[in-house]
């Protein structure tokens, strides 16, 4: 029944979907940037790279393994390990027996990038972790408090429901862990056209991830392992939250403390050296084991009183005493507190006046707006559409890229050509570009020349050294002769007195990359569409609202409003990508025909680059604003008109 | 002003919701009694046109209401069955929104919503946040909107469901008084507070109205069907099992019934007993066809 209630709570299914949704689409984003980043910096493809790593790792393991076997037995040499009894001699000597069972494995290698991929995803815990938040929160049912008033009198009915939920934790802790890292592994399968037969049975060192893995196990194996000890950490945050909703008997205080704790977490992770004595606290974390899967892949002992403790049994003893601290905690409070009164929520008296005075300023301001604004509070404010318009903006701080790039040789010979001779190309930039030329060709001729005269190998390398520092400018020229041939060609062929103009810039806004946050910008929009029209769900609501006189202009009000937030978000998104680009490219000739840019060479309508742009953004923001609108509409049939009674017709049909 | 009904029909796939309603209401409180799924919420859905309707018409002042639709919900006042608000609006800021739909000016809805919340002694609440409001409260409060625009045709669905005694008496006195110059429909399942304050009573079954009529001339058509029956404790069983029972008492002698039945009872009558709505209410439902 406990676990029923979750799935039968259609906001945080939707949720849940939502999530899992968010996370194949940054997997497979993920990938896909991988890919294409990776064969831009090197011209060969991730696949080839990884099958280098991973043919290297196979040639390498027994080698790596025998030399974890000698440094033990040389460690008594050693004057940092003589010493008996201490950390470093337990550790030596603890790394040699966990790896021993590994000497006489063999490897072959198997193409598995699926593996690879699903360990690297960090994403996809932190998505489970907080749908595991929301379930928890869910189950203490601290805003059901007649629940409570109902199982208080019973016999054995508090401490009953409380070790079902409990055990309702642990069971979609179990769900959510295996249906978050299942989608990623199958997605993965389907993205990458493995067959997962080949690898599943294989050792699991197999793969340079496992380098450092110790347990002779089957990758099967090792992915079941892996799913268990994620199924652990989650439950035992589920836990804790649970505990800390009972304790505090107080949504935004128990969510507060939580936020905080995650926070001290995350900074104790990101602050701790993994050198420092205090790394017990960086390993033996939630946020560590939610973010991070090196845990379950690498192998380190921690100093734990000179005593050489593995890092996962370290973790999972940790992990284990919060979760016997938080499960009764959760089932002692859940047993002992009253329904009506708490003594262990101090915090309430305070809180209420705070409240009160509160409700009085919000009351005040609320009665004194118009329709539309009272509108713009319930969408934004009941209905946390602001929640949304602030993660976006975390989304968008956590995108930022305001920093300036290292630039290589060749882009800093484009960027001061293009300072220089920007505009209409000329006598004078034609005559850079051949100086350039004509410098080049007098190193190949050179270089030629006392290549061949070279009598010994030194000088030889020393002129292929001299010879290959003007790569960067040869790439250089090549990039300026091919801008200046397709300007020439463009201006015979339509007339067009087209531009000599920075394409960095303009390469990267015409992009458009940033799949996650269009896909951001796209949910807030979603959102706020919704919250429009979602506090007219609750029962009764709709049927007041439709026999009122200004129906129908609360409808128009709505639908200007959400599109209007809308327009708002898409804007301010749309300036800060331009302005991200400008502050680290620079966006300069936006007054030059659009045609100046070979990758709009198509367009046939004569207008200058902003002048394109804005038009571009046009459209694609009255894309976003049908979308907007469409999904008003929609939400206005079916919450207001239609679906406020089982089975009725939009009653505009009589 | 009237409201009139003619062939009133709605169906939920193959259940008959309402089944040809004909009726007229003048100005007046009309008590709309009925058990679960008799069509009450349907036909007040209807009349407030938040249903579509099969079959039929209704007219206000003789116009069909989805024509002259902008207007009727001008003079319309609803109050569901269901206690949906906007929990995190303040009772003030919830009524002034609701007047400002009513299309209220600014000054008018703030003159109103301070007349209402005193009149339902919700003033102390005003900028509280309707989450924490308990449930006879909220029922004012939505009671309270249903008049801001002091409609000609008020339409109240259990407006006193959660209310406690005083409270309900209060707000049936405030409606009988408010009615002297509109149409109050008020559909209930607590009989008392129609008896107090209808002018006319329908009794629902089956989608259809079973009896209507003045709630004295309901007593008097009824009276002779109620007994007053003395019996055995040990007897009662066999009784109850053979008749409608409306109420029961400790006697001196053993059990005195309330009998509703068209022929005399069994066992020792002593008389006709007093006759109040609930007998009426339990007649129709039970015996009626």
């Amino acid at each position: 029944m406990e676990c029923k209630k979750i799935l039968i709570n259609r906001k945080l299914t939707a949720v849940l979907i939502l999530l899992f949704a968010v996370q194949m689409f940054v997997f497979a984003d993920q990938v896909r940037k991988n890919d294409d980043t990776w064969e831009e910096r090197t011209g060969q493809t991730y696949d080839e790279y990884l099958k280098e790593q991973e043919l290297q790792h196979i040639d390498g393991y027994p080698a790596k393994v025998q030399a974890v076997m000698e440094q033990a037995e040389a460690m008594d040499g050693i004057s940092i390990f003589a010493q008996r009894n201490s950390f470093s001699q337990r550790n030596v000597a603890q790394t040699k027996k966990a790896f021993e069972p590994l000497l006489d494995l063999e490897l072959a290698y198997v193409k598995g990038r699926t593996v690879t991929e699903f360990f690297s995803f960090r994403f996809g815990g932190l998505c489970a972790s907080v749908c595991g938040l929301m379930i928890a929160f869910a189950l203490s049912e601290v805003t059901q408090k007649n629940i409570r008033r109902l199982t208080y009198p019973t016999e054995f009915g508090r401490l009953r429901l409380a070790l079902e939920k409990l055990c309702a934790l642990f069971l979609w802790a179990f769900a959510v862990t295996f249906l978050f890292q299942a989608g990623i592994f199958l997605e993965g399968l389907v993205l990458f056209r493995e067959n997962p037969l080949r690898f599943l049975f294989c050792p699991a060192q197999t793969f340079a991830r496992f380098a450092d893995f110790p347990l002779k196990i089957t990758v099967w194996q090792a992915l079941f392992l892996f799913m268990l000890y994620r199924t652990v950490i989650l439950y035992v945050i589920m836990t804790a939250v649970w505990a800390l909703a009972l304790l505090f008997d107080h949504m935004v205080l128990a969510a507060g403390t939580m936020g905080g704790l995650i926070a001290a977490e995350y900074f104790l992770y990101r602050n701790i050296d993994g050198s420092n004595v205090w790394k017990l606290f960086k390993y033996c974390n939630l946020w560590y084991g939610t973010a991070e899967s090196d845990y379950f892949t690498d192998y380190r002992n921690l100093n734990i009183l000179d005593y050489a403790v593995d890092r996962n049994t370290a973790l999972i003893t940790a992990l284990a005493g919060v979760l016997l601290v938080s499960a009764a905690a959760g089932v002692i409070v859940s047993c002992k507190r009253y329904p009506c009164s708490s003594k262990v929520n101090r915090f309430q008296s305070a809180l209420h006046k705070v409240k009160s005075g509160l409700e009085r300023v919000q009351g005040r301001f609320l009665e004194k707006r118009s329709l539309t604004g009272m509108e713009c509070y319930k969408t934004l404010v009941s209905q946390k559409g602001l929640a949304a318009i602030l993660l976006l903006s975390l989304l968008l701080c956590y995108r930022a890229d305001f920093t300036q790039i290292r630039r290589t040789t060749q882009q800093e010979l484009y960027d001061s050509f293009m300072e220089q001779y920007q505009g209409e190309p000329g006598e004078a930039s034609d005559q850079a570009v051949a100086r350039t030329a004509e410098k080049l060709e007098q190193v190949d001729l050179t270089f030629a020349q006392q290549y061949s005269e070279a009598a010994d190998a030194d000088k030889r390398i020393v002129l292929s050294m001299w010879y290959s520092s003007f790569e960067e400018e040869r790439l250089f020229l090549k990039q300026i002769q091919e801008q200046t041939e397709y300007l020439k060609k463009k201006q015979q062929e339509s007339g067009i007195d087209v531009w000599y103009v920075n394409l960095r810039g303009y390469d990267h806004l015409l992009q458009d990359d940033d799949a996650i946050l269009n896909l951001g910008m796209l949910i807030a929009m979603l959102w706020i569409c919704t919250a429009a029209y979602l506090s007219e769900s609750g029962s009764g609501m709709a049927c007041m609202m439709n026999s009122c006189f200004r129906e129908k202009a609360l409808y128009r009000i709505k639908l200007r409003l959400a599109t209007l937030i809308a327009l708002l978000i898409y804007t301010a998104v749309r300036v800060y990508g331009v302005l991200s680009v400008a502050a680290v490219y620079g966006i300069k000739g936006i007054g030059a025909p659009v045609q100046s840019i070979p990758a709009l060479s198509h367009i046939r309508v004569h207008c200058t680059i902003w002048q394109y742009f804005l038009l571009r953004y046009a459209a694609v923001c009255l894309f976003f604003l049908a979308i907007c609108a469409g999904t008003c509409k929609a939400l206005e049939t079916i919450i207001c008109k239609k679906g406020f009674r089982h089975g009725v017709k939009n009653r505009k049909s009589v | 002003m009237e409201l009139k009904i003619e062939n009133l029909s709605k169906s939920f796939g193959d259940v008959k919701a309402l089944n040809h309603i004909n009726y007229t209401f003048t100005p007046g409180v009309y008590g709309i009694l009925g058990p679960n799924g008799a069509g009450k919420s349907t036909l007040i859905n209807l009349i407030t046109n938040n249903l579509v309707r099969q079959e039929g018409r209704i007219l206000w002042n003789g116009q069909e209401i989805l024509k002259g639709n902008k207007e009727y919900r001008r003079i319309l006042g609803y109050m569901p069955q269901q206690q949906g608000c906007y929990e995190d609006f303040t009772a003030g800021a919830f009524l002034m929104y609701m007047a400002h739909l009513k299309g209220l000016v600014k000054r008018a809805a703030k003159n109103r919503t301070q007349e209402l919340l005193e009149v339902f002694h919700l003033e102390q609440a005003r900028h509280k946040r309707i989450g924490g409001f308990s449930g006879g409260m909220k029922q004012r409060l939505l009671l309270a909107q249903a008049l801001l625009n002091d409609p000609e045709l008020l339409i109240l669905d259990e407006p006193t469901a959660g209310v406690d005694p005083e409270e309900r008496i209060h707000i049936r006195n405030y409606i009988s008084q408010i009615a002297t110059n509109r149409v109050v429909l008020l559909a209930t399942h607590i009989v008392s507070d129609i008896e107090a304050a209808a002018k006319e009573i329908l009794i629902m079954k089956s989608g259809e109205v079973a009896e209507s009529g003045e709630p004295g001339a309901l007593i008097a058509k009824v009276g002779s069907y109620v007994w007053k029956v003395e019996t055995a404790e040990a007897d009662l069983p066999g009784i109850q099992a053979e008749y409608l029972i409306s109420s029961i008492r400790k006697s001196e002698g053993g059990l005195s019934l309330k009998v509703i039945s068209e022929k005399p009872p069994r066992g020792a009558v002593l008389d006709h007993a007093a006759v109040n709505l609930d007998d009426v209410y339990l007649y129709y439902i039970t015996y009626q066809k």
